[in-house]
């Protein structure tokens, strides 16, 4: 079909300069349809996009956004990107192990209520005995090459394995250590009490990284923690107080150990180069 | 010429097992072609290479820097590349995320910046349409190419690359091979692979560790020649062919002492490493 008149030159420079009125560029817009000369005398007139580069813009955005749930929640809180994906590996920040924790957790302030049978304060000294373990386990599971995706790749690269194994102990130690506040909420007695299992928490797990670069990772946890039970249970029939390891002055010598170990790890940061550690 | 790895008297061994026993190269810049049976210490060599273990014995510099102290380490593995023989995969990462991670270790931390170079070696190993999908849904050989991607991060100036064709399909090859002329002449790049026409097509020297030690360093051309007049064609196996096979012709080709008046072939560097390698060869796979 023919059209019966074309756009002018000056209607042409208003409408290719968005200098035309609604109606004016309906009925432009409406006769274009009909008319293949006066689109193609519009379409030299207009920009040509720079379709490359729109493209490529919309590739680093979809590239750029955060896809993980823990990345979106990283960078609401204002973690930089890079740090929350070093953290993604992150056993211990996964969900099944969350939920192991904070159901061991749950399950040692209910045994410090007397549940299962167990008298309160047998069942507190279990509490606080496990508590401290809890964070132990994720803080080790963090060290050494079994946490590392694609590890012999991981290990050539320059990155501190230092630097990588503390910020994902201190982010796994935050979470659990949060868990086992609100766990100690549940437990009976004065509050102080319940959070007893805290120092030796930090105590156990500085030591079992101290130990991870010179012994590895799974000899550190398992001498750490049969070292704890051990220590909890002989100071209980020495001095014939349950609760023996976990009154003042021991815990005053939990923060000395954890101080020390702290100084240990940052001392020595080649034992944590993966080709030493395993 | 400079020389990117210097090694001297290098040795490691396996509890009582000697893998590497005092070898000597130095490596320039160039693609180096290293070639051996199973079990000549190949990958060893290329992991010593690579940092991810020490040696034993003897002195090892590269890029002019020594990889036992912590701060020539960390220099080192800024300027390295390398691609393991075999890699543990983080199967919930993306292409895209995997390449992104190794890149954060390799301290690229600025988002805008590591992204486009993430782009940039996705796009050299041609997984750009398919960055954003579990490296649990994609083929091993699109695997094996994330694993390459990730290598060239930061355009390295020394490569190691483990049998980086393994489960690449003929294209893939090619592909592997354009994306490797177009290294820059600066980098030094060792191959260790099975495939002699990777060989052949892409290297300027070529190395053959057998048990621990050297056999062979030379060019191809120099290697091929070392088979000259020991390759011949017959219409059955002679009994002095080491190694006889039937060509698309239908004639078989003999590779070892030729008779008088045999019908001689042009060697291969395939036929010159199956005479050198001798009884290992039969543990070598032939070229695709």
């Amino acid at each position: 079909m023919t059209a019966p008149w074309h756009v002018s030159p000056i209607q042409t420079d208003a409408y290719v300069a968005d200098r035309v009125d609604q109606v004016t560029a309906s009925s432009i817009e409406a006769h274009l349809l009909a008319c293949a000369t006066c689109r193609d005398t519009i379409a030299e007139r207009l920009p040509v996009p720079d379709l490359a580069a729109s493209w490529a813009r919309i590739e680093a955005r979809i590239d750029d956004a955060p896809v993980s749930l823990g990345e979106r929640l990283g960078a609401r809180i204002g973690v930089p990107s890079h740090v929350v994906r070093l953290l993604a590996p992150t056993n211990a920040l996964r969900g099944h192990w969350v939920v192991a924790g904070a159901a061991a957790f749950l399950a040692g302030a209910a045994l410090a209520r007397g549940g299962f049978g167990v008298s309160g304060q047998l069942g507190r000294v279990i509490f606080l005995t496990v508590a401290p373990l809890i964070p132990l386990a994720a803080v080790s599971s963090t060290l050494g090459a079994a946490p590392e995706p694609a590890a012999e790749l991981a290990q050539t690269a320059p990155t501190s394995r230092l630097r990588i194994g503390a910020l994902r102990a201190g982010a796994v130690l935050v979470v659990t250590i949060a868990f086992g506040l609100v766990a100690s909420t549940v437990a009976p007695g004065p509050w102080i009490e319940a959070v007893a299992w805290l120092c030796p928490a930090l105590a156990l797990s500085g030591l079992a990284a101290a130990l991870a670069g010179r012994v590895g990772s799974y000899v550190a946890i398992g001498a750490v923690g049969t070292g704890w039970v051990s220590l909890v249970t002989v100071a209980a029939i020495v001095t014939s107080d349950r609760l023996a390891a976990f009154r003042t002055s021991p815990q005053v010598a939990y923060i000395a150990v954890a101080v020390v170990a702290a100084a240990v790890v940052a001392m020595s940061p080649t034992s944590y180069d993966l080709r030493r550690i395993r | 010429m400079t020389t990117s790895v210097q090694i001297r008297g290098l040795s490691k061994s396996y509890r009582s097992n000697s893998v590497l026993d005092g070898l000597d190269l130095d490596l320039q810049p160039g693609l180096t072609g290293l070639l051996g049976p199973n079990g000549a210490g190949k990958t060893t060599l290329l992991r010593l290479l690579a940092t991810v273990m020490a040696p034993d014995r003897g002195e090892l510099r590269l890029l002019d820097r020594d990889p036992s102290t912590e701060a020539d380490r960390v220099e080192i593995r800024r300027r390295l590349g390398y691609v393991p023989q075999e890699v543990g995969y983080p199967e919930g990462f993306t292409a895209f995320e995997f390449v992104d991670y190794m890149a954060i270790l390799k301290e690229v931390t600025d988002r805008d910046a590591r992204h486009a170079e993430v782009r940039r070696v996705l796009d050299i190993v041609g997984l750009a349409e398919v960055r954003h999908q579990k490296l649990r849904k994609l083929s091993g050989g699109m695997k094996r190419r994330v694993v390459i991607a990730q290598a060239l991060l930061g355009r390295p100036e020394l490569l190691i690359l483990d049998e980086p064709t393994v489960g690449l399909d003929p294209e893939q090859r090619l592909r592997f091979r354009e994306m490797l002329s177009s290294i820059p002449a600066n980098a030094t790049v060792l191959l260790s692979t099975h495939q002699t026409t990777d060989i052949s097509a892409l290297c300027q020297r070529v190395v053959i560790l057998d048990a621990g030690k050297i056999l062979f360093d030379g060019s191809p051309v120099d290697l091929a020649a070392t088979a000259a007049g020991r390759v011949w064609h017959a219409a059955d196996r002679h009994p002095a062919a080491r190694v006889a096979w039937i060509g698309g012709d239908g004639r078989v080709r003999n590779v070892g002492d030729a008779p008088t008046g045999a019908d001689l072939a042009e060697p291969t560097i395939e036929d010159a490493y199956l005479l050198l390698v001798g009884a290992g060869a039969r543990h070598a796979e032939p070229a695709a």
